[in-house]
């Protein structure tokens, strides 16, 4: 079991691996601080570029990124009281007042320590819990592993831990099921739905669904948040760090309990697919206000608040990886892109990585502490610099995402459609983030809904029906059953029940909820798509058709029913839609059509698909000016911007011997 | 006086034999047409097996060719997308595909089911310069001792035994089918695919499966705390003499010569229509590029130790193997997975 160690503290110890790391750290912290840019978007555009790294050197970089992240999406937060990341959300609902307060350089401290902490427990949790999970997964055979990642995907469909909307969540997921199955079949080859276009018979490229439902929404979303840019104010964070420090401890010496409780509270949740870092964030928040003895702060700028909420949810970043490591199964969006790295190196992650290659478990887990150290060592100082951070603009972020997605797209397969289809997934996923989605779920669902078919029918073909019933697999089926019943029951009725009882649709707006609209609009179109896979998967003959049709079927159509359903009941109870109350709330979370987006938008998909036209470089070129143009930047900031990111792109192409189109006009 | 003439034509004399000498040597190299880049195409993403392969040629092509040499992964439909990418550059000897003996045009052009542009003889062998051997593996300690004793308990109790493999669409299909038929197994396991060697041997731990055919010519594979290698399948004539995996190959334990079930070898295409000249350059280049040093280190450090077989040894091994795989292509149509 600890065979290994010595290797990986070796491997730990080596500068140029510890750059990785390092490098990482820093892509998080500005990846969190930025409002628009989050931490799974920064590690969805550089993924396709740790091809060729060694498998623990790509996803500890991500790691550093997701746990950088995780603790700098509440510095945005603190500063100008956008939230990077949703997991930041309770901090800057506190740490924004306190900052107010001018106790910024007090906040930001705690923030920071609170963080270390919280990542040193959920290292700790980690160490102890990955070999016990590997010693249980080991004796898994194809259908628990199937029926495992069915549970992951059941506990994020159902909200049965959290407060999701069922019928949602799940729909979510039955559509990523449904992506995850274009292509060749796992069991027979047969090709579903992409019969005469050999690019796809190996399905949509996992590159091309992440950048597809993560990098080219928050380009677009970045077009929507620029006026808020402006509200950035120039906070003094010219504070001692000894002095907070000192501070912190005597903070630390009277609440010490409260860091150890929320701390494991967030390594357990983390460990449990479908919660991560969100869920901890207000569990721990929560826990925080139990047991405060000055509740009267908390909503005006509690330290306690922000000490919960930040130790719990960097304690979940490192047991997010313990079912990902022992089981292979990837419980968030970052869990999946960590898998995403793990799958471009060629490792597959489960219990036999222990048996096949222990150091490499050994590494990541311990290069955990070392991604924990290391925010603190370069927070610090980035707390100096943050304030220039946030005055990078979107005319300038949007081209180089737009191009640093065009790269990695491509670089995936080596053919330009993957950027055509990164592209309709992008704005695919932006439609229907609109209507309330949640796009994690759809990334889950591709991800594991090709591992699910594959052991399901694997069990089924090794030992038929009754396989299902052995006492490891019987007892998982009905865990699965009764967490739907749950979720069901906890989420969805209460929300008919208020629907009947005639709550406002202002109600529904403030709280960040759907209106009746998003529901017939969802609800109709998901029904209509669910039917057309459901028909062209009867087609098929019976192992291929299984899974696309049961998926149509039995999960897409009765979601959607359900969904268009509630929308109708609603709409004669509480009317369709009104406009919205709290623009600015809603700004941050989904992408605001008006004139300028939709220019902008229109914008990057004229870029991305005339790249093989007129070649990479140029088409990028001229996608900053006509964004810079609507956002009114200034034509000399634009002309320098533009020799700056064509001269930086050229560099990299041919540093790293990447082949863009080079366009038509050039021989 | 003498002695100057004599010196002189001493010197006139050597120098026509040092430069009729080098010109023989410089007859052996033929005639290098590339002016700008050369693009190795590697038919699966970044990452992986055929992409370390290509990259391990890389720098040393550089110095040999004089051109930068670009990587270039076009992935899919199990090499399938690339090899067509390849074919539809112009026939300037600018671009070659790598492929394995599980996965090249002379497999495709049997396997597929799409209509190709091309067909088996449209391409070229430039040489082969790796080698993998799979074999039977199962849990050591287990129910089988030999393969043998699986066998034939299989032939007795039909359906009993798990057998799994790596596929469905590649040629490892028709492997495992020539296999059965030569053991007189057809139809009695119970045979499932799955992605790649690691997924079998965690269904061999967990008990799922009670063989795998996998890759086992590695070193770890020799004293495995886990597996036991039942049979190794290369062919009795080509075991080198120093081969250090001491298992019985998979032709001696069914009592057959066998055609399909063998060692695969990686290798290099290039289309057919290519100039001679050019294809001749390519194969010096690439016989250079396989036994040069630090491509012998490259490969051996990944532990597929490096080789170089001629692009004639190579076209007859694989233009054999796309015979015999059509020849047993309907026994896929009847007894594959369904």
């Amino acid at each position: 079991m600890y065979q290994g160690i010595g290797d990986a503290v070796l491997f730990l110890l080596d500068v140029s691996n510890l750059s990785w790391i390092a490098f990482g750290t820093v892509l998080g912290l500005v990846a969190g601080t930025l409002p628009g840019v989050s931490g799974v978007a920064m590690m969805a555009l550089i993924l396709p570029f740790t091809f060729g790294m060694a498998p623990e050197i790509s996803v500890l970089m991500l790691i550093g990124v997701y746990a950088a992240s995780t603790y700098s999406s509440s510095t945005g937060g603190i500063l100008y009281n956008i939230p990077g990341g949703a997991a930041g959300i309770p901090t800057t609902v506190e740490g924004y007042k306190i900052a107010m307060r001018g106790e910024g350089g007090k906040v930001l401290s705690t923030d920071i320590y609170a963080s270390f902490i919280g990542s040193v427990i959920g290292f700790i949790g980690a160490l102890i819990l990955t070999p016990i999970f590997i010693q249980i997964a080991s004796n898994l055979g194809t259908a628990e592993r199937g029926l495992f990642a069915l549970l992951a995907l059941v506990l994020v469909g159902t909200g049965a831990l959290s407060r999701a909307d069922p019928a949602r969540g799940l729909l979510a997921v039955g559509i990523g099921l449904v992506v995850g199955t274009v292509g060749m079949q796992s069991t027979t080859g047969y090709v579903r739905f992409v019969g005469d276009f050999p690019q796809l018979w190996d399905g949509f490229h996992l590159v091309w669904i992440i950048v597809g439902l993560y990098a080219i929404p928050q380009i677009f979303r970045l077009a929507s948040i620029e006026k808020y840019f402006n509200k950035t104010r120039n906070m003094n964070l010219d504070y001692s760090v000894w002095h907070e420090f000192k501070q912190f401890l005597i903070y630390f010496r009277e609440k010490k309990y409260l860091f150890l409780r929320v701390g494991v509270l967030g390594t357990v949740v983390g460990a449990l697919p479908g919660l991560g870092t969100v869920a901890a964030s207000w569990l721990g928040y929560q826990e925080a206000y139990r047991s405060s003895n000055k509740k009267e702060e908390f909503g005006n700028g509690s330290l306690d608040g922000v000490a919960g909420s930040e130790t719990a949810n960097n304690a979940a970043v490192p047991t997010t990886l313990v079912p990902l490591l022992a089981l292979g199964i990837p419980g968030s969006a970052a869990a999946a892109l960590i898998l995403g790295a793990f799958l471009l190196a060629g490792v597959h992650p489960g219990p036999q990585m222990m048996d096949v290659n222990p150091t490499q478990i050994w590494i990541i887990l311990l290069g955990l502490f070392v991604t924990g150290a290391f925010f603190v060592i370069f927070g610090l100082p980035f707390h100096k610099v943050v304030i220039y951070v946030t005055k990078v603009r979107p005319t300038y972020l949007i081209p180089a995402i737009v191009a640093f997605s065009a790269i990695g797209t491509y670089l995936a397969t080596g053919f330009v459609e993957g950027i055509y289809i990164a592209l309709v997934i992008g704005l695919a996923s932006m439609l229907v983030e609109r209507l309330y989605l949640p796009i994690a779920n759809v990334l889950l669902g591709a991800i594991l809904g090709p591992t699910i078919e594959h052991e399901l029918l694997t069990a089924y073909n090794i030992g038929g029906i009754g396989r299902f019933f052995s006492p490891g697999a019987g007892s998982l089926l009905s865990i699965i059953v009764l967490i739907i019943i749950a979720g069901f029951y906890k989420n969805f009725v209460p929300s008919l029940v208020e629907l009947f009882k005639g709550t406002s649709i202002d109600d529904l707006m403030r709280s960040n909820r759907p209106t009746p609209l998003h529901d017939i609009l969802l609800g109709a179109s998901a029904l209509v798509a669910g039917g057309i896979v459901a028909w062209i998967a009867s087609g098929y003959p019976a192992a291929p058709a299984a899974v696309p049709y049961a998926v149509a079927v039995y999960l897409v159509l009765p979601m959607a029913t359900l969904i268009l359903l509630k929308g109708i009941i609603g709409a004669a109870r509480v009317g369709l839609y009104r406009s919205p109350s709290e623009e600015e709330l809603a700004a941050s979370q989904h992408v605001q059509f008006n004139s300028v987006t939709i220019v902008v938008i229109s914008a990057v998909c004229v870029a991305m698909l005339s790249v093989e036209v007129v070649g990479f470089i140029p088409a990028i070129v001229g996608l900053i000016f006509i964004v810079g143009i609507t956002l009114r930047s200034r034509i000399m900031n634009l002309v320098i911007y533009a020799a700056f990111l064509s001269g930086a792109l050229y560099f990299f192409l041919s540093f790293f011997r990447i082949q863009m189109p080079a366009g038509l006009f050039l021989p | 006086m003498r002695l100057l003439t004599g010196v002189l034509c001493l010197s006139l004399g050597a120098s026509i034999a040092v430069g009729t000498a080098g010109e023989s040597k410089a007859d052996e190299k033929p005639e290098n047409y590339l002016t700008r880049q050369f693009t190795f195409v590697v038919p699966y993403g970044p990452g992986g097996l055929t992409d370390a392969r290509g990259r391990a040629f890389q720098p040393v092509l550089e110095e040999i060719l004089g051109v930068p040499v670009v990587v270039q992964n076009i992935s899919g439909a199990g090499a399938l997308v690339g090899i067509n990418y390849t074919f539809s550059r112009p026939s300037d000897g600018t671009h070659i595909v790598t492929a394995s003996g599980s996965d090249g045009p002379h497999a495709h052009s049997v396997l597929s089911d799409s209509n190709l542009a091309w067909e088996w003889e449209d391409w070229t062998p430039v040489g082969e310069y790796a080698r993998s051997v799979l074999g039977f593996v199962a849990l050591r300690g287990g129910d089988w001792d030999s393969l043998e004793e699986m066998i034939e308990h299989v032939r007795e109790n039909p359906g009993e035994v798990t057998l799994a493999s790596i596929g469905p669409g590649r040629a490892d299909d028709l492997y495992m089918l020539e296999f059965m038929q030569a053991s007189d197994t057809l139809g009695k396991w119970n045979w499932v695919t799955y992605s790649g060697s690691g997924a079998i041997q965690t269904d061999l731990l967990s008990g799922d499966i009670d063989v795998g055919y996998l890759g086992v010519s590695r070193a770890d594979m020799l004293d495995h705390p886990n597996f036991v290698v039942l049979a190794q399948g290369i062919k009795e004539s080509e075991v080198p003499d120093d081969w250090e995996f001491p298992w019985p190959t998979v032709e001696a334990v069914v009592g057959q010569e066998l055609g399909l079930i063998g060692a695969s070898y990686a290798a290099i295409f290039v289309k057919a229509d290519t100039d001679p000249d050019r294809v001749e350059f390519l194969k010096w280049a690439f016989e250079e590029a396989a036994t040069h040093p630090e491509f012998i280190r490259i490969r051996n450090e990944f532990g597929e130790p490096a080789l170089w077989n001629d692009g004639e040894t190579a076209r007859e091994r694989l233009t054999e193997m796309h015979e015999l795989l059509k020849e047993y292509k309907p026994l896929l149509q009847e007894h594959g997975q369904q």
